[in-house]
């Protein structure tokens, strides 16, 4: 024989092997749900965000959103005003009505980035723009909040007269 | 006073992004569907999120013509489910069985290949009696 037995069975284990990884790989398997939402400047990235507003005038951001649920999702994000201790929970959505919002939907891992131009409209200090990720629960017909949420605090100065 | 007359064309486009919003809702049941069963719906998603754009611009006409197109290929693809969840288990079965049939057919068929190799590449050699042994 040409090649070694020992050779050969070698080789053989290294087939056997990837075969079985191979196999592994291309059975369906369900993956680990989770939908993110981010946060990022008006250039579209992480850090360098505006720490003072003036009032009236809007903050230019981009809010980051992910899909990895294994199906297509229904997401919205809602901008709501908030202040220091005033902020989502991973359970609660904050209690003031939305002042802006927009809806997208994505495809499993798919994502999207959104930009958004909020403004403040009185002074304040520690004033927290928040964004909350909601998902569209389409067995109900509403919308559920996801205990997803990031927020900027900004202090907000009055405009000139 | 601009304000006041600017309002009620606000809260005319917010009426119709709402409106838009549960159209959308409705085809996004299907989607929503269908991507768990693992058809691929990333066109009429696409169609879908142009249709809330145009709703938001308050181009009710065109965003209701792309989400009745849209409804309209996913009732289509609804009705092909069967026959793609039996493409999609026969795409896999045979995907396994091929991986599967690797490992025996390569114990097989390597040292009878590798040998033919061998003996092509030698083809030209010629063997030749050493004279002084016996």
């Amino acid at each position: 024989m040409v090649i070694d037995d020992e050779v050969l069975a070698v080789l053989t284990a290294i087939v056997t092997v990837a075969c079985a990884l191979g196999i592994a790989l291309s059975l369906p398997r369900s993956p680990e749900p989770f939908t993110a939402i981010g946060l990022l400047n008006e250039q579209g990235k992480i850090g360098d965000y505006p720490r003072v507003l003036v009032a009236g005038e809007p903050a230019k951001l981009q809010v980051f959103v992910m899909n990895h649920l294994g199906k297509a999702a229904m997401l919205k994000v809602e901008a709501k005003i908030g202040a220091r201790g005033r902020i989502p929970s991973n359970s609660t959505p904050l209690d003031a009505p939305p002042v802006w919002e927009r809806v997208v939907i994505l495809g499993h891992g798919q994502n999207a980035t959104i930009p958004v131009q909020i403004a403040v409209a009185e002074p304040g200090s520690n004033v927290a723009l928040v964004f909350e990720l909601w998902q569209y629960d389409a067995s109900k017909g509403e919308w559920v909040y996801t205990g997803r949420w990031c927020h900027l605090y900004v202090n907000v100065t009055r405009g000139a007269p | 006073m601009r304000w006041l007359a600017l309002m009620p064309l606000a809260l005319l486009a917010c009426a119709a992004a709402q409106l838009g919003v549960e159209r959308v809702a409705e085809a996004f049941k299907l989607v929503e569907r269908l991507s768990s069963e693992g058809v691929d719906v990333s066109g009429q998603i696409a169609m879908l999120n142009r249709a809330l754009e145009l709703y938001a611009e308050n181009r009710t006409g065109e965003a209701d013509a792309l989400v009745a197109e849209a409804s309209r290929q996913l009732e289509s693809l609804e009705q092909q489910l069967p026959r793609i969840r039996a493409a999609r288990w026969a795409s896999l079965g045979l995907t396994v069985a091929a991986l599967a049939a690797v490992p025996p057919l390569f114990y097989y068929f390597f040292p009878r290949l590798y040998a033919l190799a061998w003996a092509y590449a030698r083809r030209r050699w010629l063997v030749r009696k050493r004279g002084n042994r016996r």
